[in-house]
């Protein structure tokens, strides 16, 4: 990237995101109008950050190492240090962006008066995220960073010394980064080559969670083979379970921040990054003609059955966050079908044409419209499905 | 003929790989395609498949032009080539009652090894053990191979040929590109040297 690059990529990013500090009473009115907000919206709304930025950190994606570097130039002793500076440049970096989204939604609804607690529970969870990333991994510790749904349900002073305690409980553990195979870094590092390279590719659907092994040995014996190998494709990929989990809250906390913006909307995006881990099974016989070639069944029933599936998936997911307090609506119930619908026309298309890059000069800038027009089959469905699910009658 | 191409040809970059190949392979017949490496082996399969399209001439499988994408060819077409995959998954007992249940035909386990093992656990020669297993087992009127002997031991080997002589009773037109001269005396009806 050139340097004026960088520079026009930072002044537009400074523009985006500081809009909501020098421009305040605009984005409030588009996000907030006239519905009462309460500044609980903003500690949920940081609970959610400090909830994501504590899963990210979790999956320790700081342990890898270029297998020439083990080989040619790892007898310094100076591995530990590397993979500590990687964790802590991530580790701030998520920490980051959970407080300033708690910025934008304190200016935008108000910070909530006990802003000392809110301190000390920021610190005390980035604490005890650090101290985990770096030590060996716990089972089942993925989920601990749920338990921040509770903290608004307990005296937030409360949690926050008990999140303080474990912190410094795990800080004298042995770090990973001394203990860590040089197996375990190749194999990271491999892994992270190929989502390096999907990404540089624009192959973003190499990028969804790879199956498991299903404990039942007789999934895909008996009659509704395609409904069958649907279902079991999904049961192999239940630990990206965590996903809807997190997105739910997440949508739940865009509601108590944002209550302008309609159910519709919230289910809808967020139904469509809940099921995109799910449409794996019909994504991979688009991409691997190899696996195609096991399932004689047309792409029509394969669609149909795997839209079928998610829809179930989406309706129940939907039903739990309005539970929990979002107001349902027909047009919300249309969302999540939509979004269903616009996840598999997402990751059914083919692999891009770099040869159709139908370059358009648009106000003296080059365009690769031919390619976009690609990259947007899915979202597109996505955004016009919302736009009319916006308009359905109640 | 299950099998016919005219005059094809494939020329890739400046180098052309064949031309003016004329081929007939009809049902319980079994054609070896033998050459060096990057003679254009596994291209003339591909264009056989529908997944590459020649430089010149034309190809005709089951009566029409090859395609790949279309089901019906895939369901008269059987093939085990480089880009052949497993399901990691899955373990070969699945795999097979996908393939069973999916093509509406009776699948044994057969010689299958850890018929409860997931597929990414598999060694290579299980793997295409699996592999050739599947292609022949599912129900086919052409049978493309691309170096099938790869990965396999001697046993393996042996079997291969067994499995080759079954799909040629059964009335298939099979092509089969190999180094491997000992196959290619006992299952060639032709050979073809690239």
């Amino acid at each position: 990237m050139k340097r004026a690059d960088v520079v026009l990529s930072l002044v537009v990013a400074v523009g985006v995101f500081g809009s909501p500090f020098y421009n305040t009473a605009l984005v409030r009115a588009q996000l907030i109008g006239d519905a009462p907000v309460s500044a609980a919206g903003s500690v949920i709304v940081l609970c959610t950050g400090l909830a994501l930025a504590w899963r990210a950190t979790l999956h320790r994606s700081h342990l890898w190492t270029h297998p020439a570097t083990l080989t040619w130039a790892d007898f310094h002793g100076n591995r530990p240090r590397t993979l500590t500076r990687r964790l802590l440049r991530g580790w701030a970096t998520r920490f980051a962006v959970a407080a300033y989204f708690f910025l934008v939604s304190g200016m935008l609804i108000g910070f909530p008066a006990d802003v000392g607690g809110v301190l000390v529970l920021y610190v005390a969870v980035a604490g005890l995220a650090l101290a985990m990333a770096r030590r060996v991994r716990i089972p089942g510790e993925s989920l601990l960073p749920l338990a921040l749904a509770v903290a608004l349900l307990v005296p937030l002073w409360t949690f926050a010394v008990v999140t303080a305690v474990s912190a410094v409980a795990l800080a004298w553990s042995e770090p990973s980064a001394r203990t860590v195979s040089r197996g375990e870094l190749v194999h990271a590092f491999t892994e992270r080559m190929v989502r390096r390279t999907s990404a540089a590719f624009l192959d973003v659907w190499a990028l969804l969670p790879a199956g498991r092994p299903v404990p039942w040995r007789n999934a895909l014996a008996g009659r509704f083979v395609v409904t069958r190998y649907v279902v079991t494709g999904t049961l192999a990929r239940r630990h990206a379970l965590g996903l809807p989990v997190f997105l739910a809250l997440s949508v739940l906390a865009a509601h108590a921040t944002f209550p302008a913006v309609t159910s519709g909307w919230l289910l809808g995006l967020g139904g469509y990054l809940t099921l995109l881990p799910f449409t794996a099974p019909v994504a991979q016989l688009h991409r691997v003609p190899g696996l195609r070639r096991w399932l004689d069944a047309s792409d029509l029933r394969l669609h149909a059955t795997t839209t079928g599936l998610l829809c179930i998936l989406a309706l129940m997911w939907a039903g739990v966050i309005v539970l929990l307090g979002l107001p349902a609506s027909v047009g919300a119930a249309v969302a999540v079908l939509v979004a269903a619908l616009a996840a598999v026309r997402s990751v059914t298309r083919g692999p891009l044409d770099f040869g159709s890059m139908g370059m358009v000069l648009y106000e003296g800038v080059l365009i690769p419209a031919g390619l976009l027009r690609q990259l947007v089959r899915g979202p597109d469905l996505l955004l016009l499905g919302l736009v009319a699910a916006n308009f359905v009658p109640v | 003929m299950l099998i016919r191409t005219h005059d094809l040809g494939v020329t890739a970059g400046e180098t052309e790989l064949f031309s003016g190949l004329e081929l007939a392979v009809g049902g319980g017949e079994c054609l070896v395609v033998s050459g060096a490496n990057g003679a254009g082996k596994s291209t003339l399969l591909r264009c056989l498949y529908g997944s590459q399209a020649p430089t010149s001439g034309s190809v005709s499988v089951c009566g029409g032009q090859p395609d790949e994408r279309s089901a019906r060819f895939r369901r008269r077409v059987s093939v085990v080539f480089d880009d052949s995959a497993l399901f990691d998954e899955l373990t070969p007992r699945q795999h097979l009652d996908l393939l069973s249940h999916s093509f509406g035909t009776e699948v044994d386990l057969g010689p299958v090894p850890a018929p409860d093992v997931p597929a990414a656990e598999l060694s290579a020669g299980q793997r295409r053990r699996l592999l050739l297993h599947a292609a022949v087992a599912r129900p086919h009127d052409v049978l493309l191979l691309d170096e099938p002997e790869r990965a396999l031991d001697a046993d393996g080997r042996e079997w291969l040929e067994e499995l080759i002589t079954t799909s040629v009773t059964r009335g298939a037109a099979v092509v089969v590109a190999s180094h491997h001269t000992p196959l290619t005396d006992t299952v060639a009806d032709y050979v073809v040297a690239l």
